[in-house]
C-alpha cells in the first residue's frame, strides 16, 4: 500500500507546522490595509555594509519605562512579514534615513518576527593604523551617571560615565581600552571597560554586539575638534604625489603615483585621484592613469587625497603645452641603495623619463670600481641585477647612460656578510 | 704595513687578526654540510626536537649574529665575552661567543693565537635528540658535533696555519664546563689555537 502511505505522509501536518500558518496568515493579514507597513534595510549578516529591502510593519515599542531621560520615539518595533525571518543583535536597519541597530532579535520560539531596534542617536570617529577616519553609529545611552566629581588630593576631576552600544564588526573589534573619542566636537571619554562577552546564537561564537563603558577624559591638545577625533595629533600622516608638476602636450597620457607615510614609514594606504577640471585633464579615481583633454594653455591641478582621509593630500599642476621641453630627459635608477652585504642580491630598474613618463630609450650601465670577482651584474628587461658575492674595500661604481641624457652615477659599497 | 719607523728589522704583523671571529662566522654561514646545518638549527630552536626542523635560510642565520645592537637577548652569536647574566632572560636560549683570548708572540716573527669559543644554553634548553634519536646533551651535541668537526683544521685563511683544537700546539687548547650561574645557565668554554706570522709586509729583512 505504497501509494497510501505516501498520501498520509504528504497530507500529515505537525501541531507546530499547524500554528505556523495560523501566524503566518494572521501577520499576511496584518500587513494588508495597514498605515504602518513600511520598508526598512537590513544589514546582510556577516555584517558587511550591504543591505537588503523588506516590508515591515513598525510600532513604538510599549515596554519601555519611559522617564524624563529617555527618548520613546527612538525605540521602534518591527515585524516582518515572513514569519521565519531572524535576525542578530547589533544587526544594522537604515529606516526613515536613520541607522537603527536590534538590541532585541526575533525569539526563535516566537510565532511572529518581531524584533525592537533603537535609533543610534550618535557616532564615534577614530583614525585607524593606516591614517583612515573610520565613523560607526552607536547608540549611546542616554543616562550620564557618576555625576558627582572624583575629589582626589590633587585637586577634583570629573567622574562622569557613558555606555555606548555598537555593533561587533571588523572596524569596532578593533577598539581597545583607553581609546578615547569626542562627541559634538567638545566632549571626550575614555573606553574604560569592552563587554563583548555575548556571542549570539546561531553565528557561530561570533559576538555581534558590544558595549562599551565610558569615563570622561579631558580635551587634550592632541584631538582634533573640527573632525571630531581624539588623538588625532599623535600621528603624522603626510601623502606626497611622486611626480613634479607636468606640462605635456594635448592627449598625452601617464600614470601617477603617491606615497603615504606617517613619520618616517611608508604605510599602505588607499589613495583617491581627483581633476579640478575634466576638461582639461581627466584621471582615474583609484589609478591615477591621467589623459590631457583640454587646450594649449590650459591649466588644472590633480589632487591625490587619502580614500578614507581627505585631509591628508598633495597637488600637482597639468599645464597644457605645444611641446615639451626635451631637456628634461633624465635617466631614473629606482633606487638609491647605496650599500649590498654580502650574498645579497638587488634587482633594480632603470629607465629614461620625460615629465615623470617612461620612454623606450635604452640605458646602459657600466661597473667598475670594485673587483670584477666581488660582484655579478646581470642586465633584465627593465634593469639590473647586481649580487654581493665578496666583501670589497673599494666600492662599486655604476655608471648608467642613454643618448641625451646626463650620466647617472651610483656608488655602492660592498660589505661583508653582516 | 707595520707603522713602527723601523726598516732594518721585520716583525710580526697582527692587522687584521680582529677579522678572526668574522671569518669563523663567515665559514659557518656559508659551509652547507649537515654538522653546519645543525649548529645553526640547534641556536636557533631551543626545543628538543630542533635537528628535525628545516634549514635556516642565510637571512635567518645572519639575524642570529649579533652586530652592535641595544638589545642583545635576540642574538645567538657574538664575537665578546659574556657581560653580566642579564642577556639570560626567557627568550635567550643558546648563545655562542666567539673572541681573542690570548695572545703569545712566540718568536718576533711567530705567534700562537688562542680563540675562546664559549657554549651556553639555558637550563631549560639543555637536551635535544641526535640525527641517531640519541637524547644528548645540547652544549656536548654543538661541540663534538658540530663546532669542532667544522672548525678542528679549518683554514681561515689567516695565519699559516689551521684553527685548531690540538694540545701540541698549544697547552691552552682544551674545553671545560665551566661556565654557569647556579640558576639559569651554564655551558662550555672551549679554546682553539691558531700559528700566525705575517712579515711579508714589514719593514726590510734583517
Amino acid at each position: 500500500m505504497d501509494w497510501y502511505e505516501n498520501y498520509i505522509n504528504g497530507m500529515r501536518q505537525t501541531n507546530n507546522e499547524f500554528y505556523e500558518e495560523l501566524a503566518q496568515a494572521w501577520t499576511n493579514d496584518y500587513f494588508s490595509d495597514s498605515t504602518l507597513v513600511k520598508k526598512v534595510l537590513e544589514e546582510q549578516f556577516p555584517f558587511n555594509n550591504e543591505y537588503e529591502e523588506y516590508e515591515v510593519h513598525v510600532d513604538t515599542v510599549a515596554e519601555v519605562t519611559v522617564n524624563i531621560n529617555k527618548v520613546i520615539g527612538d525605540f521602534i518595533s518591527v515585524i516582518f512579514k515572513d514569519c521565519k525571518h531572524r535576525n542578530y543583535r547589533g544587526q544594522k536597519y537604515l529606516y526613515n534615513g536613520e541607522t537603527y541597530l536590534c538590541y532585541d532579535k526575533i525569539n526563535h520560539l516566537s510565532k511572529v518576527a518581531k524584533t525592537n531596534l533603537i535609533r543610534c542617536n550618535n557616532e564615534i570617529n577614530w583614525l585607524d593604523e593606516n591614517g583612515s577616519i573610520v565613523t560607526e553609529k552607536v547608540f549611546l545611552g542616554y543616562d550620564l551617571t557618576s555625576t558627582n566629581d572624583l575629589i582626589g588630593k590633587d585637586g577634583i576631576t570629573s567622574n562622569k560615565r557613558r555606555i555606548i552600544f555598537v555593533q561587533s564588526n571588523d572596524r569596532t573589534q578593533k577598539i581597545k581600552v583607553n581609546q578615547r573619542f569626542m562627541f559634538q566636537h567638545n566632549q571626550c571619554f575614555r573606553v574604560e571597560e569592552i563587554d563583548n562577552y555575548n556571542q549570539e546564537s546561531n553565528a557561530d561564537g561570533e559576538v555581534t554586539m558590544i558595549k562599551l563603558y565610558l569615563a570622561y577624559s579631558p580635551m587634550q591638545e592632541v584631538d582634533n575638534q573640527e573632525l571630531n577625533i581624539c588623538d588625532y595629533y599623535t600621528v603624522d600622516f603626510k601623502l606626497f604625489i611622486d611626480q613634479d608638476d607636468i606640462s605635456q602636450k594635448i592627449d598625452f597620457e601617464g600614470d601617477l603615483t603617491a606615497t603615504v607615510v606617517n613619520g618616517n614609514d611608508i604605510i599602505d594606504a588607499e589613495i583617491s585621484w581627483s581633476t579640478s577640471d575634466e576638461n582639461i585633464v581627466t584621471i582615474d579615481e583609484l589609478t591615477g592613469h591621467f589623459v590631457l583633454v583640454g587646450n594649449v594653455g590650459d591649466v588644472a591641478t590633480i589632487k591625490a587625497s587619502m580614500t578614507y582621509n581627505d585631509t591628508v593630500f598633495d597637488e600637482r599642476q597639468i599645464t597644457i603645452v605645444d611641446s615639451y621641453i626635451s631637456d628634461k630627459k633624465i635617466i631614473v635608477v629606482h633606487d638609491d641603495l647605496n650599500e649590498l652585504n654580502q650574498m645579497e642580491t638587488l634587482e633594480f630598474k632603470c629607465g629614461v623619463y620625460i615629465q615623470g613618463e617612461l620612454q623606450q630609450d635604452e640605458v646602459t650601465c657600466v661597473p667598475s670600481g670594485a673587483n670584477p670577482n666581488c660582484y655579478s651584474f646581470e642586465k633584465t628587461n627593465d634593469g639590473y641585477i647586481l649580487t654581493n658575492n665578496k666583501i670589497s674595500k673599494q666600492p662599486l661604481i655604476l655608471t648608467f647612460s642613454a643618448d641625451g641624457c646626463s650620466d647617472v652615477i651610483l656608488e655602492i659599497k660592498l660589505l661583508g656578510l653582516f | 704595513m707595520l707603522q713602527n719607523s723601523n726598516n732594518s728589522s721585520s716583525f710580526n704583523n697582527f692587522e687584521y687578526l680582529d677579522e678572526v671571529p668574522y671569518r669563523v662566522f663567515e665559514y659557518l654561514l656559508t659551509n652547507t654540510s649537515e654538522q653546519a646545518e645543525n649548529f645553526w638549527k640547534c641556536i636557533k630552536y631551543a626545543d628538543k626536537d630542533c635537528l628535525s626542523k628545516p634549514n635556516l635560510t642565510i637571512k635567518e642565520k645572519k639575524d642570529l649574529i649579533w652586530t652592535g645592537q641595544q638589545n642583545q637577548e635576540d642574538y645567538s652569536l657574538f664575537n665578546k665575552p659574556l657581560v653580566g647574566d642579564s642577556v639570560f632572560t626567557a627568550n635567550q636560549m643558546v648563545q655562542i661567543r666567539l673572541y681573542e683570548y690570548q695572545t703569545v708572540p712566540t718568536t718576533r716573527l711567530d705567534a700562537l693565537i688562542l680563540y675562546e669559543l664559549d657554549i651556553y644554553t639555558n637550563e631549560r634548553a639543555n637536551g635535544l635528540y641526535n640525527d641517531r634519536g640519541i637524547w644528548v646533551e645540547r652544549t656536548t651535541f654543538l661541540k663534538n658535533s658540530c663546532l669542532l668537526p667544522l672548525l678542528n683544521g679549518v683554514d681561515l685563511g689567516i695565519g699559516y696555519n689551521f684553527l685548531s683544537f690540538d694540545r701540541e700546539k698549544s697547552r691552552g687548547s682544551q674545553a671545560i664546563m665551566n661556565i654557569g650561574n647556579s640558576k639559569s645557565f651554564y655551558g662550555i668554554s672551549m679554546l682553539l689555537a691558531l700559528q700566525y706570522s705575517n712579515v711579508d709586509v714589514g719593514g726590510t729583512c734583517g
